[in-house]
């Protein structure tokens, strides 16, 4: 007895740095660290991290071309209403295995909560660096509340669906730190969890759409529609669906050797059955984009400058991805669904920027000279981009996200 | 053991399950949910929801703007300079070279003039005074997620700079393109627009720009009198008028009016504006909030016992 | 005391003179046959606003000529701001062209109040009257691009200057 206190309290510290360095001596860790990748993003970051200081120091003139047109730009429009979407990973995978019972899709159903966890995280942090007085972020939670305002629910869901979704995460951080009883207790909360997520997020991914129905004249007609919030649901399901796919890919390409057989084994079959359902969610979405032209008879302005944008857009980026994805499936070729997803992804970045940014405002003089970010703001969204990467990469690297810790094996969850 | 049906537009217990058991077909509930989802959210929004104009505050005041009779003297931006603190402008007041180019409202000015020319009579240009219109339904208002902005009894919009936390949604959602953000600061940034002079007219005073308007161009009082007074010109003068008064109808009205010789599309006043005040559009799906909060946990719910049970039987 | 009977004489030429309504073109020439010019106001003081700037010295004799017909600043009859027949006159058919009851033209002053008033919010303030009288011709005073020359330039001293001899 005595001596298993003494060993733990001796270790103890030890224990904890061997985890964090996942088992190596600090000298072989360190010599790890040095990849082309680690030193580009280090670059980058010397640049970004001092730039995020100076819009704090200075104010947000100094890093953003935000003007009092053009009230909103990359910072937002990146992070906040595409990065949300991308994040709807968490919500479409725990609903697939643990609500419609897609049992065999369990193995990527820790990877896309925590893809959807950081997604979200982020997104508020880009939220604390756009928005004027950062330090005030909880207002619409606890001070001063407005609901008449569509932006109060994004609040409100933003922060309750972060908490949701670190509790869906928790059993894996718990797994990683060796928390037994505390990991029986999150895990008898899953289902709970899931579908108050999916709620929340069948909410505010439409409420992010809703909130441009504030603006029916400053976006341009052929974004604009009254239906936008379905539109920008129905497309965070297949964007979370192409994202696990995108996600997963990488992962088990870059960080094979923390995947177990289960994960890898299966990945192909599974990304096939992901991509099965992510191209029938998007010809769904499709069939509501021509709907959404018809419903304001707005086929006269397909054959303007920016109808041609707007054919880009649903043609080449929902409607062939679509196609390439249903050829894949019919093909069972996963390289093919692969990039497919890939393809449709930057289909749905597109489409967000389209509505927040490219169309907002489009018939004021100086409008492209206006929504073109300078430099700074771009190297501020690239920074946040590459801290994101090596956050979940550490998370990847140490805890049991794509495989089953050993010691859980019997109450896998 | 899925048993197809054919009818399966709701299906629940219609479905190919046995009698006197809760099975279900998956197919059927996935089919379900959607009809219903998809009702929900593209939620008919009532005509119960619908706002009724707004009718209290008969005393409420407005600003009639007779763009005849402007002549460009920017005497309004200068006093409104004067009566808010405004920092000294770059350009001074009597500098006539910044009719240019077209300006807006700013972070250091509550209103500008801009020139136009006038096509009735090329010698005499057109000048707009431009700046935050106090709608009757304030689009700002409802778009402000922490309330920073208040429609007052007696007509203006106020902005409340100590709990806004700078989201800048104000400013998408506003038709008339009026707030402005201080985005020079780090530490007080704030939304920046004009107050109508509400000390001054709670203190029984009318606002500074109407005051110095050296040819009576901005007329204040009672939003209906001036309403009235409008139509009475429009009426008396039918050749000098076009027969509009903007600001009477549109977004469902604002307490800034305007009357003008040229029609107002021509002078850059947005024509695309609805009659119901835009926060009518959002009303739709704000009401769809709490039918998903009841509807998806049951459907939810169910679905996953049906799985379970699926499950259970093998 | 004089300065009344002689607007009065000249008002009653031009009601006589002026047959039909406002047609400011003839009135000059018949006025100058036999007006009694010399008897009307030469400069006269506006200097009921003086706060800002100075009173305005205002060559009423040298507008006479120029002006067309009196009612062109003076809006007492036709025109497009003239107030209704009865507010000077008593309606009396026989009588209607000589009989007016209020036999001078009135200063601006006695219908356009000096500050604001709620309950007349259609009738300019007397500022406002001013100006407008004024600018209707010298356009050029508000209108930009054309003559940058400012209030204290044109029309106005500047009430520190006005101080200073």
């Amino acid at each position: 007895m005595n001596d298993n206190c003494l060993v733990k309290e001796e270790t103890y510290p030890a224990r904890f740095l061997s985890k964090l360095m996942m088992g190596m001596p600090l000298s072989e860790y360190a010599r790890k660290l040095v990849t082309p990748f680690n030193v580009v993003a280090v670059i980058i970051l010397c640049v970004g991290l001092p730039l995020i200081g100076l819009r704090f120091w200075k104010g947000l003139a100094t890093v953003t071309h935000a003007s009092n047109e053009y009230p909103w730009s990359i910072l937002l429009g990146w992070g906040l209403f595409s990065g949300v979407p991308l994040s709807a990973t968490g919500y479409v995978m725990a609903t697939a295995v643990y609500i419609f019972g897609f049992k065999k899709y369990h193995p990527l159903v820790r990877l896309g909560v925590l893809t959807g966890f950081m997604g979200y995280l982020f997104a508020v942090i880009y939220l604390l660096i756009d928005i004027g007085r950062p330090w005030r972020i909880y207002y619409p939670m606890a001070v001063s509340f407005g609901p008449t305002s569509v932006l109060f629910l994004v609040a409100w869901h933003v922060a309750t669906y972060l908490t949701v979704q670190l509790l869906e995460f928790s059993p894996a951080i718990l797994e990683w730190i060796q928390a037994r009883r505390t990991r029986k207790w999150a895990i008898m909360i899953t289902v709970g969890m899931t579908i108050g997520g999916v709620i929340l997020s069948t909410l505010h991914q439409s409420a992010l759409g809703a909130l441009f129905l504030m603006a029916p004249g400053k976006i341009h007609p052929l974004w604009y529609s009254p239906f936008i919030p379905v539109f920008f649901f129905i497309s965070s399901i297949y964007a979370g669906l192409c994202m696990v796919i995108a996600v997963s890919t990488v992962a088990a390409r870059y960080l094979r050797e923390k995947a177990d057989s289960p994960f890898l084994d299966s990945l192909d079959e599974l990304t096939v059955g992901l991509g099965k359902a992510a191209c029938a969610v998007m010809f769904v979405y499709f069939a509501l984009r021509v709907i959404g032209v018809a419903h304001d008879d707005n086929w006269a302005l397909l054959s303007s400058s920016y109808g041609f944008w707007f054919l880009t857009e649903v043609l080449l980026f929902v409607l062939l991805p679509c196609l390439v994805l249903t050829f894949g499936v019919k093909r069972n070729s996963a390289t093919l669904v692969r990039l497919g997803a890939f393809h449709a992804i930057a289909g749905v970045i597109l489409t967000r920027l389209n509505v927040s940014i490219l169309m907002f405002n489009w018939n004021l003089p100086g409008h492209f000279h206006a929504i073109v970010p300078p430099t700074r703001e771009v190297f501020i969204v690239l920074s946040i981009i590459i801290l994101h990467i090596l956050i979940f990469r550490w998370i990847l690297n140490r805890m049991p996200v794509m495989r089953e810790d050993p010691a859980y094996l019997e109450d896998r969850h | 053991m899925e048993k197809p049906v054919k009818d399966a537009g709701g299906g629940s217990e219609r479905g190919g399950g046995k009698v006197g058991k809760a099975t279900v077909n998956r197919r059927d509930f996935l089919r379900g949910m959607a009809v219903v989802g998809g009702a929900a959210l593209l939620g008919a929004p009532s005509d119960a929801e619908a706002l009724h104009d707004l009718t209290g505050w008969p005393d409420r005041m407005g600003m009639l703007t007779d763009l005849t009779e402007c002549v460009g003297c920017r005497s309004c931006e200068s006093a409104c300079n004067a009566a808010n603190g405004l920092p000294a402008p770059e350009v001074p007041f009597d500098e006539k070279s910044v009719f240019e180019r077209k300006r807006r409202p700013t972070a250091s000015a509550y209103t500008v003039v801009n020139r136009y020319g006038n096509p009735k009579n090329p010698g005499n240009p057109i000048y707009r005074k431009v700046q935050c219109n106090h709608c009757e339904e304030p689009s700002c208002a409802s778009a402000c997620p922490v309330h920073a902005y208040t429609k007052t009894p007696e007509g203006p919009v106020l902005y409340n700079k100590d709990v806004c936390f700078g989201c800048r949604y104000c400013m998408i959602a506003c038709p008339y393109y009026a707030p402005a953000y201080d985005y020079e600061s780090a530490l007080e940034p704030k939304v920046v627009k004009c107050t109508m002079c509400y000390g001054r007219i709670k203190a029984g005073g009318i606002p500074a720009c109407a005051e110095s308007c050296p040819v009576g161009a901005i007329t204040f009082g009672k939003r209906e009198k001036l309403l009235k007074i409008a139509r009475n010109r429009i009426r008396k003068f039918p050749d000098r008028y076009v027969d509009q008064i903007y600001g009477e109808v549109e977004a469902g009205g604002t307490s800034w009016l305007y009357l003008s010789g040229v029609p107002f599309g021509q002078l850059d006043y947005p024509t695309n504006l609805p009659r119901r005040p835009i926060v009518e559009n959002t009303k739709g799906f704000l009401s769809v909030v709490p039918l998903v909060l009841t509807l998806w946990p049951a459907l939810l719910g169910l679905c996953y016992t049906a799985n379970r049970n699926k499950e259970e039987e093998g | 005391m004089k300065t009344k009977a002689v607007l009065t004489i000249a008002l009653c030429w031009m009601v006589a003179i002026t047959a039909a309504p406002y047609a400011g073109t003839e009135a000059p020439t018949a006025r100058q046959a036999g007006s009694p010019k010399g008897k009307m106001p030469g400069t006269v003081l506006l200097g009921s606003l003086a706060k800002k700037y100075g009173p305005v010295k205002f060559d009423h004799e040298k507008h006479v000529g120029t002006a067309g017909s009196c009612d062109a600043c003076h809006h007492q009859h036709g025109g497009e701001q003239a107030p209704s027949c009865g507010g000077c006159h008593t309606i009396d058919a026989s009588s209607f062209r000589k009989n007016v009851q209020l036999g001078r033209i009135r200063p601006c002053r006695e219908c356009h109040s000096a500050s604001y008033n709620a309950g007349k919010l259609d009738r300019p303030t007397l500022s406002a009257a001013y100006h407008r009288a004024c600018i209707k011709c010298h356009r050029e005073v508000g209108s930009v691009g054309t003559d940058p020359k400012g209030c204290t330039e044109m029309c106005h001293e500047n009430s520190a200057q006005a101080k200073t001899p």
